[in-house]
């Protein structure tokens, strides 16, 4: 997957230079439309990738809670299927649920087939 | 959750009106489950957020079903919420403000109708977020550039009819809104603006066309369902340049509004930009419990040491320049006149020209990354913004910083505020941060909000916007002449909307159908 964000990685010096509300960046998800793409990977990157791509809000509380190797959605093999729906219905801590309007079941079920997925092609970055 | 049912409707009624829906738009987008209502409460509520519960959703998927929708609402008696993409973070996201009101999602009718180069606008639909409008205009190598909010994961259009805030020369949103096509409380299907005209070469020209102009009318209102929206978009500049700018201390404040009102009132600095604390940052890249365990709020020398590790000020904005380069060269200077004797020291700018990565410009681009702030103290996080208009005075900016700062002490919530520079007038914007499972601390932060309204009133300052919670009593703070303005919002809205489907209580307006669930009558 492509490196579109700002990463974590870069240090909180950088991070910090960068977050005021006018110059605000992070990780942009691919322009693909998942409506029209079978591709669980595409549809992650789409519909998740506001906040779980390197760099976002969500990597960020991931690494907070679990550590850094855990923080990347898109790089997990550890996550069944079912938990990743349940959580998107439900939402986790900070992060809200997710309606059938935005992410129909059919897409959410490739989304959690690919996250819980172990032969991701690449990265989650 | 507990069954949810619309006001004044029986069971049977009510399955009976889910049904004639269904019929439109399919039984996938009607929802009526737990499951599915559940994602419509305010994930970030001072409480449960269940006194807003929706009964059910209903998602059409272009305007002649939500033409039909509406038109049944009418016939079986049903309130209907709309909602854009419903991610109004902060003010109650997609939830209705009535219990037992159906949501309409508008998600799914989400397609970029039109983008006019030339001309810079475009014509969007309910469900185009921010990040798909800037990918489109990437994409298509598109000279435009957007506005774009804080938090820009929401719809474009519904950030608009919300008057929500960038931060380039086009960041008041509300009022780039040119023309738009809506579906009346009774179902009839009209465009406002010069869209009035069959076959107008001129929708997204001229805001206004010919007598009374609509589109304001239909911002943070429930006169109607808004399915397209015009919006202009600014052609992108020759040259920008960016410079953040800290001041170490917390009087700083009272120079620092009289100068940067005088930049903005002559159009040095067009834009709008966030003059903020400590903790707008210091919130995204930390959590509370790094610094401080205590539970009142954070004391100035823990907050000190937040500065004094992230080498931040205690206040902190961007300045940005737009334009023809010799503009802006000519600007800087200026900014540098106004700014540099109180700040001892050369202002850094970031220079941006044609060709060059688009992440050193001073364009909107969307982000999430905001919303980090809500996992301050961890758990699940909350968050809520009181955000009255005040004029752009030094020292009234300082008795408000200083006055706030001692009410969100004295109900022992940390105190994160940005006094937002606009055009003529500051949003003065605060975030409740609170901890939603602490109820000893969602009450005070309950508390604190009403005794905020209060002190803004006695201030003669009134909210911008504000929660779901909070629209009765802020409604009511608008009290000239007894009050009558809301009886005018009413009068109006009982004559458009005479089964009172739309949108009951958005804003404090209630319609007589359902006057008895919101205020009561004589409230």
């Amino acid at each position: 997957m492509r490196r579109t964000g700002i990463g974590i990685a870069a240090g909180l010096a950088t991070v910090i230079g960068m977050i005021g509300l006018a110059s605000a960046q992070t990780a942009r998800p691919a322009g693909v439309a998942a409506s029209t793409s079978h591709d669980g990977q595409a549809m992650f990157m789409a519909k998740c990738g506001y906040c779980h791509l390197d760099g976002g809000t969500g990597t960020m509380m991931l690494e907070r809670r679990l550590g850094k190797d855990k923080a990347l959605l898109g790089e997990r093999s550890d996550l069944p299927a079912d938990y990743v729906k349940a959580v998107a219905r439900h939402g986790l801590n900070s992060m809200p649920p997710i309606t059938r309007v935005e992410v129909p079941d059919e897409e959410l079920d490739r989304i959690a087939d690919f996250i819980a997925s172990s032969r991701k092609k690449a990265t989650g970055k | 959750m507990p069954d949810t049912l619309p006001p004044n409707l029986t069971a049977p009624a009510f399955s009976k009106a889910l049904s004639a829906f269904t019929r439109v738009v399919g039984a996938q987008w009607v929802m009526s489950e737990d499951t599915d209502r559940a994602t419509y409460i305010d994930p970030y509520a001072m409480g449960d957020g269940l006194h807003h519960a929706p009964s059910a959703i209903v998602a059409p998927a272009n305007v002649e079903e939500v033409q039909a929708i509406v038109r049944l609402a009418n016939e079986h008696r049903v309130p209907l919420w709309p909602t854009a993409r419903g991610k109004n973070l902060g003010y109650g996201w997609a939830s209705p403000a009535m219990r037992g009101t159906v949501v309409l999602d508008l998600g799914r009718m989400n397609r970029i109708l039109e983008v006019d180069p030339k001309f810079g606008h475009c014509l969007i639909e309910p469900g185009v977020g921010f990040y798909d409008l800037y990918n489109y205009l990437q994409d298509n190598k598109i000279p435009l550039w957007m506005s774009v909010p804080g938090n820009a994961w929401g719809s474009v259009m519904g950030n608009a009819l919300e008057r929500g805030l960038g931060y380039t020369p086009y960041g008041d949103h509300a009022s780039k809104i040119c023309g738009m096509e809506v579906i009346s409380p009774t179902g009839e299907l009209f465009r406002t603006g010069m869209g009035a005209m069959a076959g107008s070469k001129s929708w997204q020209a001229y805001q206004h066309g010919f007598g009374p102009s609509w589109d304001q009318f239909l911002v943070q209102s429930n006169f109607g369902v808004v399915t397209k929206m015009g919006l202009w978009l600014m052609p992108e500049p020759e040259m920008t340049m960016r410079a953040k700018i800290e001041l170490p201390r917390a009087d700083d404040i009272a120079w620092a509004i009289d100068e940067l009102h005088q930049l903005r009132l002559n159009n040095v600095v067009d834009h709008n930009f966030v003059f903020g604390n400590f903790m707008h940052d210091a919130a995204v890249v930390s959590q509370r419990s790094e610094w401080y365990d205590g539970k009142g709020a954070l004391p100035d020398d823990v907050a000190q040491k937040m500065m004094d590790h992230f080498d931040i000020g205690w206040w902190r904005f961007t300045l940005s320049l737009f334009g023809h380069e010799g503009m802006v060269k000519a600007r800087e200077k200026i900014v540098r006149q106004a700014l540099e004797p109180h700040l001892g020291k050369s202002i850094e700018f970031v220079e941006w020209r044609r060709g060059d990565p688009i992440e050193m410009s001073s364009a909107g681009r969307p982000s999430a990354l905001a919303l980090q702030i809500v996992n301050w103290r961890g758990g699940r996080g909350g968050h809520m913004g009181f955000s009255p208009v005040m004029p752009p005075d030094g020292q009234l900016a300082h008795k408000q910083f200083r006055a706030m700062k001692a009410r969100f002490e004295e109900h022992g919530l940390d105190y994160y505020t940005s006094f937002t520079m606009g055009h003529r007038h500051i949003n003065n914007v605060n975030l409740l941060l609170y901890d939603r499972d602490d109820t000893d601390m969602t009450g005070r932060a309950n508390k604190l909000f009403n005794a905020l309204i209060t002190d803004a009133k006695a201030s003669g300052y009134g909210e911008y916007r504000t929660h779901l919670d909070f629209m009765d009593p802020v409604a009511a703070s608008f009290d000239f002449n007894d009050g009558v303005l809301a009886r005018l919002n009413e009068t109006v809205k009982n004559a458009l909307d005479p089964n009172g489907v739309i949108a009951p209580g958005k804003n404090g307006i209630w319609p007589r159908a359902y006057k008895a669930a919101g205020p009561g009558e004589g409230a």
